[in-house]
């Protein structure tokens, strides 16, 4: 294969990831990875160093679009940017040394995570009352639109969101993906703050953790040109396109048979770095 | 709003948004300490502002007549700011990506692909100063891995920007919270090489 007819597939699968990825709300960078190491046989390294710097294109060019529509929460974002940050060098440190046939065993961990979190029910939480001093000090309550106005939202159990944030960083910084379900899970199910606000939240994060990572990865030769470029162009318009789609989308068959190729994905993952593939 | 399919079209109106971005900076410089600035100075700004905007501002000024003042002017100044700051800081990348993409299938493309075997880029495309040299001699991929490293600066120029808001409104704990987020940026572009 040349490198024309490779960049063009490649592009077209990314398109795809992209695509999907923002429908189900679980991010291209997921699912990139696999399909570039068993579909295209790239090295786990350069897939992760590709996947990275698309995942930075897909969150600013989301989280661009969010601020202004004011679902954000910036101070709750840049605050736990800092658990992100420190997360994402440790693992992109720790990526550089472990052996390849741990990172795809801990990726396709990941993926069957992400495929269970993607079934889980969402609804949408409003607390009024703040139970966690440490709120008040960061100032991290806030409002979001919703169809009857500005609604105010209130933050709990920050400390232990704060930890859950710095795991999703080690994720994202160990296999360069968003983790935008893991800080999701952080935002919305422990910190308890509504939906709207811990997703998009969680993609202005995103760009400044891969960002962190990103580092390591370009001083360490994992972000070659000729393949993110493809990765890149392909992922961006496809999340683009797929967050202008998702409005009143019929998601709920597309997320069943999107966790059944994750789940598809993980064990072929497994089994190729059991057999010595890659 | 997202133009990726026409590069010129999308360059010469890249240098009217710089304007654009440039008058944000002077309005979240002018209204920093926006708690006492009255109500009525929000419909003042808004024929400069885009379009966008101007369809949320119902949502702000209902916010405003509550008497809630938590979101201020400079609040969303800020927030307008850095919107844009991500948003043209993804379109340039993608353009220098698009364009030295190009340049590099024309030179390359009928050669093998080969990443199944991880050798590392080479040492040029690992560094800032490594990357302009390979583009002065002439490396296409050199352009690439500039629009990779102009994407990789956009979230650290948010962060960046950021602190200096923050420094300007004397917001203490956030001054540290972004200065910790800037270090640990700082730390990984830079120890990352020892």
């Amino acid at each position: 294969m040349n490198i024309l007819e490779f960049t063009l597939l490649v592009w077209l699968g990314s398109l795809t990831a992209g695509f999907i990825g923002a429908l189900t709300g679980l991010g291209g960078g997921v699912v990139i990875v696999p399909l570039l190491t068993s579909v295209f046989g790239v090295d786990i390294r350069y897939a992760i160093g590709a996947s990275l710097v698309s995942v930075i294109a897909t969150s600013c060019g989301a989280a661009s679009t969010y601020i202004k529509k004011g679902f954000t929460n910036l101070r709750m974002g840049m605050f736990l940017e800092v658990a992100t940050t420190i997360g994402a060098i440790v693992g992109a440190l720790i990526a550089t040394f472990v052996s390849t046939k741990a990172l795809a065993v801990v990726l396709a961990i990941v993926l069957l995570y992400s495929a269970y979190l993607s079934q889980q029910p969402k609804p949408e939480n409003i607390e009024s009352e703040s139970t966690d001093p440490l709120v008040t000090h960061l100032k991290l309550s806030g409002t979001y639109p919703t169809a009857n106005g500005l609604v105010p939202y209130q933050a709990s159990s920050v400390p232990l969101g704060f930890g859950v944030m710095w795991i999703a960083g080690v994720i994202s910084g160990l296999l360069g993906i968003g983790s935008g379900a893991f800080k999701v899970l952080a935002m919305d199910q422990i910190m308890r703050l509504p939906f709207k606000v811990s997703t998009t939240t969680s993609s202005f994060t995103i760009g400044v953790t891969a960002a962190a990572s990103a580092g390591v990865y370009l001083a360490r030769g994992y972000i070659d040109p000729g393949l993110s470029m493809p990765v890149m162009l392909g992922i961006l318009p496809g999340a683009l396109l797929g967050a202008q789609v998702l409005v009143g989308a019929q998601t709920k068959v597309l997320r069943v048979v999107f966790s059944f190729v994750l789940v598809m994905m993980a064990f072929k993952m497994v089994y190729n770095s059991l057999t010595g593939g890659f | 709003m997202y133009k990726l399919n026409s590069n010129a079209g999308w360059m010469a109106s890249a240098s009217l948004k710089i304007e654009e971005i440039k008058r944000s900076i002077e309005r979240a410089i002018a209204f920093p300490f926006s708690l006492e600035i009255p109500d009525g100075d929000s419909e003042e700004i808004t024929p400069q502002q885009p379009a966008k905007t101007a369809v949320q501002l119902p949502h702000n000024c209902e916010f405003d007549t509550n008497g809630n003042l938590e979101k201020t002017a400079s609040e969303q100044h800020l927030e307008l700011l850095l919107s844009n700051i991500l948003k043209y800081g993804v379109l340039i990348a993608s353009a220098i990506v698009l364009l030295g993409g190009i340049l590099y299938l024309i030179r390359h493309g009928f050669e093998p692909a080969d990443y199944h075997i991880f050798r590392g880029t080479p040492s040029e495309f690992r560094s800032v100063e490594g990357v302009i040299n390979a583009i002065l001699a002439g490396s296409r991929r050199g352009i690439i891995q500039l629009g990779l490293l102009v994407l990789i600066a956009t979230p650290i120029l948010r962060v960046v920007i950021s602190l200096l808001a923050f420094i300007w409104r004397r917001d203490l704990i956030y001054i540290i919270v972004t200065s910790l987020v800037l270090a640990g940026l700082t730390y990984s572009l830079v120890g990352g090489y020892y």
